[in-house]
């Protein structure tokens, strides 16, 4: 099968600037993209420079954009590409993390994100078994946790979301998955404190753009998020902006079936918090003035017991 | 003398399971500990790993039967001493892997759940589904994280540097500046994994190059029983990518073109669950004899249905679909034989420690030896976690009782001159065509069945493909991941490693293990009871033998 490699390459002793070059490939039907690079590094051009190792989903080396979408190259077939009408396959590095050389990038605040969420198993010295004994722990206890665990760190997630990109406090996907597995953990002990922590790494951050359901691995690292947040905030930490918003948002749609903006603002700087309320104004006539304000006089819908009472079946702790 | 710009206590050299497990130990053990890695230590080959981990750990098995299955599984060539340590701190080392955090899969009533594998008299390989090695790979990842062990990612060994059979440290190439550089280190641990990659279509990363036994080899440490590689039994005919024994564990069955179960002819009592060497020939002969499928022969899972697959083997079904197009679920996937474990490497005795002063080895790089002839599943990340530790603790204990040593003034310039003899040669030779015709020949010639014949011609086969090397050029001469240089360094060592393995093989006049000779069918134990041990000389590789450390278990005729 012939196909054709767009490749983005930069050598920075040699480049000012990243420019793209072309290879052209006649590989098996089965070939994948990582197969493509090799070939090109093989018989081609041995300068193209590239992380890969395992060649099969496991070891998370070869994560590149391809096409517009971050891909785990080795999983993924050429043909697969040509499939969703694409003739030519455009290869460029992940985004979000500086390029170092051709299709390298520089890793290294992923690394750091993920170190931020003190990423080991801190249990209660005192519930620790005897060395001949393990923690007795049910199938049951494991589930929350068994999706996180197939992460490899792969960064596909990393590069494509929306907040990373514009956000380097963000501590992102895979981190946040990395804290869920410690935070659904029955033999940590430090729930809480990590819970707390990840606030401040941006729990509430994620803006729900779903592009990390896209895991290679099937991580799910926007159900981890959405899971975190829950269990915070049935563990009593709702004194930050995200779990306030989360509160006050679902109060609103539950008393009257639709959002009460206004009123959501100012709930959440404090009814009571005069200079916060003055500190909004200026923003609100600033709304105002371009048609944005949405109207003094709430709203409500139609029937608001209708949704009242979708609220008490459901029950608010499952609000995410 | 050199000034080194770095320097530790204990340098170890490898980050995968064995690597890190030695770190954490040197480190715990109070010394300035760090590791190099030429990737990431997640990136580490050992979290391919995919079916289990054994431990007696269930109160109806013991560890003793562990220890003879292991024995047995080596085809008695296993040093009983070392197997016992491995098999006897089995349980202890799962259990501390489980308090550091690895969840590993349970029973109902919350205790570590076991499955059975190959080669075993009971069911004791402890797993996580079939991603046992990612997962346990995370947890020593964590603790190297959390000990604050000092990484160096992405630098690439080079040479390691004995004087006076004294270790003095190594000389590493920092892929992303291109600068080499001296590393001293009081103690030198070297846990470089395996040498696959010598082989075609392996199950191993492309990282698997050998790098770190060639590099010792070349330092003047012996080598041990290269020529025993292991051919898994399931692996994917189209790139040689792992199906996990897990697989036969959980009840499949291998089928040949004319449906039939046909590992009982071969094994009449554990069928599918025999030792991989004797499942890798029974496949090799069925298909040799015309009942194969294509080249493979059969992997049947569809009896354990969709539920028990997706819960036991969710990577491999993937996997399958991915590489073969082929959903167990529905249909039989197709598996031939692959080069898949070095059982042979870097001769250490029980503490780890190599001939040359200060310098010790571990995992799959190591022959300390607990495999023998033949490895059993499930053995090799015990094998990492029980010896790595064990190296590092050795390693820390030396680099206490030990200073520094001297760095030769040589050493560093030596290694100049050696990219820049790749970077200046005019030579019309490409790496890749040579790596590719090196694998061709030892699939060839060193194959699951072996002869006199085939195997000296293969010999003289990987001595031209050396003489070749010599007029290797590189394009790429930028200093900035130089990945061409790299792989040429890579080429470099696996061909000393083609050689080492050629030359074992041929002298061995014996079936034994995963080395099976037509010629010298039986095993040989009057003659051949014995490590084959390689030296470097200027002559060249220099053969000689030594004991195997007999102990409870007499060799005995090997049926399963």
């Amino acid at each position: 099968m012939k196909s054709t490699f767009l490749i983005q390459r930069y050598v920075p002793e040699q480049d000012s600037a990243p420019h793209v070059e072309r290879y052209e490939l006649d590989l098996w039907d089965e070939a994948t993209i990582l197969d493509g690079l090799l070939a090109i590094k093989d018989s081609q051009d041995d300068s193209l420079a590239f992380r890969r190792a395992c060649r099969h989903a496991i070891c998370g080396s070869c994560s590149m954009v391809v096409n517009g979408y971050t891909k785990l190259v080795c999983k993924t077939a050429i043909a697969s590409e040509v499939k969703r009408g694409r003739s030519e396959l455009k290869i460029t590095p992940m985004r979000s993390m500086k390029v170092l050389k051709d299709l390298i990038v520089d890793m290294s605040p992923f690394w750091k994100h993920f170190r931020d969420v003190e990423p080991w198993l801190q249990p209660d010295p005192a519930k620790v078994p005897p060395p001949n004994e393990e923690y007795r722990v049910t199938p049951q206890q494991l589930a929350p946790s068994r999706k996180d665990l197939n992460c490899i760190l792969c960064a596909v997630c990393f590069s494509d979301c929306g907040v990373t990109e514009v956000d380097s406090h963000f501590a992102g996907p895979p981190a946040l998955a990395k804290a869920h597995r410690f935070v659904t953990d029955p033999r940590d002990s430090k729930r809480k404190e990590r819970l707390e922590k990840l606030v401040d790494l941006g729990l509430w951050d994620c803006a729900h753009a779903y592009n990390c359901m896209e895991c290679p691995k099937h991580v799910d690292p926007a159900h981890a998020i959405a899971d975190l947040r829950r269990i915070s905030i049935e563990a009593g930490i709702t004194n930050n902006i995200g779990a306030k918003h989360s509160q006050q948002f679902t109060k609103s749609v539950g008393r009257n079936g639709r959002l009460d903006e206004t009123r959501l603002v100012m709930e959440l700087t404090g009814i009571t918090n005069v200079t916060g309320q003055i500190r909004n104004a200026p923003q609100g006539v600033r709304m105002l003035l371009k048609g944005k304000l949405p109207l003094p006089m709430h709203q409500k819908v139609d029937n608001p017991k209708e949704v009242r009472r979708i609220f008490e079946t459901v029950g608010t702790k499952d609000e995410q | 003398m050199v000034d080194a710009a770095i320097q530790h206590d204990v340098l170890v050299v490898g980050a995968g399971l064995a690597g890190m497990r030695a770190a954490v130990a040197a480190r715990e053990a109070g010394v300035d500990t760090a590791i190099i890695s030429k990737v990431h230590p997640m990136r580490s080959h050992s979290g391919a790993a995919q079916g289990g981990i054994n431990a007696a750990v269930a109160k109806d098995d013991s560890w003793e039967n562990h220890w003879f299955d292991t024995v047995k599984g080596s085809d008695y060539l296993a040093d009983q001493d070392a197997a016992e340590i491995l098999t006897r701190l089995a349980p202890d080392n799962i259990r501390e892997l489980e308090h550091q955090g690895c969840l590993f899969s349970r029973w109902q009533d919350g205790r570590i759940a076991t499955r059975p594998f190959g080669g075993a008299g009971f069911p004791r390989t402890c797993f996580v589904a079939d991603i046992t090695g990612h997962v346990i790979l995370q947890t020593v990842y964590e603790q190297v994280l959390k000990n604050g062990v000092t990484v160096y990612e992405e630098f690439f060994v080079v040479s390691l540097i004995v004087e006076d059979n004294v270790c003095r440290g190594v000389i590493t190439l920092d892929m992303s500046t291109g600068k080499l550089s001296a590393v001293r280190a009081k103690a030198v641990v070297f846990a470089t994994g395996g040498s696959g990659r010598v082989f075609y279509k392996s199950t191993n990363s492309l990282i698997s190059t050998g790098d770190g036994v060639a590099i010792a080899y070349r330092a003047g440490a012996p080598v041990e029983d290269m020529e025993f590689i292991q051919f898994h039994p399931t692996t994917l005919a189209s790139n040689g990518v792992l199906i996990t024994e897990g697989a036969r564990g959980e009840g499949a069955y291998l089928l040949n073109s004319e449906g039939d179960r046909f590992m009982f002819k071969y094994a009449p009592t554990k069928g599918e669950l025999a030792s991989r060497d004797v499942v890798s020939r029974a496949e090799w002969t069925e298909i040799l004899e015309g009942r194969g499928v294509n080249g493979c022969v059969l992997l049947d899972l569809r009896h354990l249905c969709e539920a028990r697959i997706q819960e036991r083997l969710p990577q491999i079904r993937e996997l399958a679909i991915d590489f073969a197009g082929c959903d167990p679920v529905n249909a039989p996937v197709p598996i031939k034989p692959g080069a898949h474990y070095t059982m042979g490497g870097i001769r250490v005795d029980k503490t780890c420690a190599s001939t040359v002063q200060g310098f010790f080895a571990a995992g799959e790089c190591s022959a300390v030896s607990v495999h023998g002839a033949n490895r059993l599943g499930g053995n090799s990340i015990l094998e990492t976690v029980v010896f790595g530790k064990i190296a590092g603790v050795s390693a820390a204990q030396y680099a206490r009782e030990h200073d520094y040593a001297s760095f030769p003034s040589s050493a560093l310039p030596d290694q100049e001159s050696r990219r820049n003899a790749l970077f200046q040669t005019t030579g019309k030779e490409k790496v890749a065509v040579l790596r590719d015709a090196m694998q061709a020949v030892m699939n060839e010639h060193f194959h699951i069945f072996r002869n006199e014949a085939q195997m000296a011609a293969g010999v003289n086969k990987v001595r031209q493909l050396r003489e070749r090397f010599a007029n290797v050029a590189i394009n790429d001469h930028s200093m900035v991941f130089n990945t061409a240089l790299t792989e040429a360094f890579e080429l470099d060592a696996m061909l000393d490693l083609a050689e080492i393995i050629a030359l074992g093989a041929l002298a061995r006049k014996e079936s034994r293990g995963a080395h099976a000779r037509i010629d010298y069918k039986d095993r040989d134990d009057a003659n051949w009871l014995k490590h084959t041990v390689i030296t470097r000389s200027p002559e060249g590789p220099k053969l000689s033998y030594a004991p195997v450390t007999m102990g409870k278990f007499q060799p005995m005729e090997r049926v399963y």
